[in-house]
């Protein structure tokens, strides 16, 4: 899945060649997975992101789903954190704008796209 | 008023007028001292108050509410337990124990202070470290001296709050004045603290730099946790006013936000309210107290450029399946 896709096989020089906002949400999601693991003992088996307009600002997400082995329950983590309007990609940035305000919108499948090219 | 610190001059009226000592008094500020003229009444500097809460007040994980129980069995069956059980003879320094509240901040050990205090019928004196500090040499010191006479009068049980600078370890290679000064400092405060006969309080963030000496004086380090989704159901229950018109579900509430303490959702609340009044609003709506708690939680520090995990829940199968696309990941 894209999840392992993108925590297990990006290299430095994929990363590299990626547009800034892509470069820094898969070395956000990298992070964040090691942190998973650190702290809870877990890889986790997918991520999805996401971007929303708030009255804060712009805050991309990035959720993180794994079945806990003891419940045999799924769980899911979300991160946000800010960024800033003219990092943002101008098709993502016309898709946020077209939906109201706190509405998420997925970025997953761009983000592959962007890995992919 | 705020606790245990020096008293401007205008507020000593208020004290005495307080104490029905209305007399007129001349007072100079002169930088850290005040001085009273042409009066022979004694001022204290340092304000003993009636507990502010109880622990009605308070919701703590039960492990740390029965922590702080077992501790104060002491003073309340003091007569039993030293003098017709005989620990009079074998645990004489057990009877001036310090009890240490520790944990992380917002989760109840300043009011928890408060409520030891209501429990055992005294005042509370709380003490903050920066009220007694001064630049000269020799005077913070002189002021802990003043503070520990002044709780032995007034009977009031002492509380130390953000007790970490004050109890961290003495220096061990003094390179300067500040060190010789901070070392005498915590010196006269082991020795006070070792000749004061009666209970003391402390609340800390962190207890691993604590002065081991400090830490053979405290009979009891009782940790405070953030609490768990059921204390969560209760704060969010206790913090929303019951007239506030709202379609809050406070069920999902504790269930979706983990890792947040009491503060946290008393604050939440509030901001949450403010919103509705600021937009007008007939009811405060369930999404602003969601808003409300994840700004909380992303205005945090983030130390690792990682973000806040805003939430951490279980989900079922089909959430999972929807968001990849009617499969589970693998």
């Amino acid at each position: 899945m894209i999840a392992t896709m993108i925590i297990l096989t990006l290299t430095a020089a994929l990363v590299a060649g990626l547009a800034l906002f892509w470069k820094n949400i898969v070395e956000w999601i990298k992070k964040a997975a090691n942190k998973i693991k650190e702290v809870l003992g877990l890889t986790p088996d997918g991520t999805r992101t996401f971007i929303s307009r708030t009255i804060d600002g712009f805050k991309n997400k990035s959720k993180y789903y794994y079945k806990n082995k003891v419940t045999s329950e799924w769980e899911e983590i979300v991160y946000t954190k800010a960024v800033s309007e003219d990092e943002i990609p101008d098709d993502i940035l016309a898709k946020v704008y077209k939906q109201k305000i706190d509405v998420e919108v997925s970025t997953t499948e761009e983000l592959k796209l962007a890995i992919n090219a | 008023m705020p606790l245990g610190r020096r008293l401007k001059p205008v507020e000593i009226e208020s004290v005495l007028a307080r104490e029905n000592k209305s007399v007129p008094i001349y007072a100079q500020h002169n930088s850290d001292e005040i001085k009273i003229n042409d009066t022979n009444i004694s001022v204290n500097l340092f304000h003993a108050e009636k507990p502010q809460y109880s622990f009605s007040d308070v919701i703590l994980n039960d492990r740390t509410y029965e922590a702080i129980q077992d501790v104060l069995t002491l003073y309340e069956k003091q007569e039993l337990l030293f003098n017709k059980w005989g620990l009079s003879e074998t645990h004489k320094k057990q009877k001036r124990a310090g009890i240490n509240l520790y944990g992380p901040s917002g989760t109840g050990k300043s009011v928890t202070a408060h409520a030891i205090a209501a429990q055992l019928g005294r005042d509370i004196l709380t003490v903050d470290y920066s009220q007694i500090e001064s630049k000269y040499v020799g005077e913070t010191s002189k002021n802990l001296t003043e503070m520990f006479d002044y709780a032995k009068k007034s009977e009031a049980i002492i509380f130390f709050d953000e007790a970490d600078a004050l109890l961290s370890k003495r220096v061990n290679n003094m390179s300067s004045s500040t060190d010789v000064s901070v070392n005498q400092t915590r010196s006269v405060l082991l020795i006070l603290i070792n000749e004061f006969d009666d209970l003391i309080l402390f609340a800390s963030n962190f207890i691993a730099n604590y002065d081991p000496a400090f830490m053979r004086r405290i009979l009891a380090h009782i940790k405070f946790e953030l609490p768990n989704e059921v204390n969560r159901f209760k704060l969010w229950h206790m913090y929303i006013p019951k007239i506030m018109p709202t379609n809050v579900n406070i069920k999902k509430l504790s269930a979706k936000y983990e890792g947040i303490s009491g503060s946290d959702i008393s604050n939440a609340v509030f901001h949450a309210t403010l919103k509705a009044a600021r937009l007008n609003r007939d009811v405060v709506e369930h999404v602003y107290f969601e808003e409300a708690i994840e700004k909380i939680i992303s205005s945090r520090v983030d130390n690792e450029g990682i973000g806040n995990p805003i939430l951490k829940r279980t989900v079922d199968e089909e959430y999972v399946k929807k968001q990849f696309g009617g499969e589970l990941p693998r």
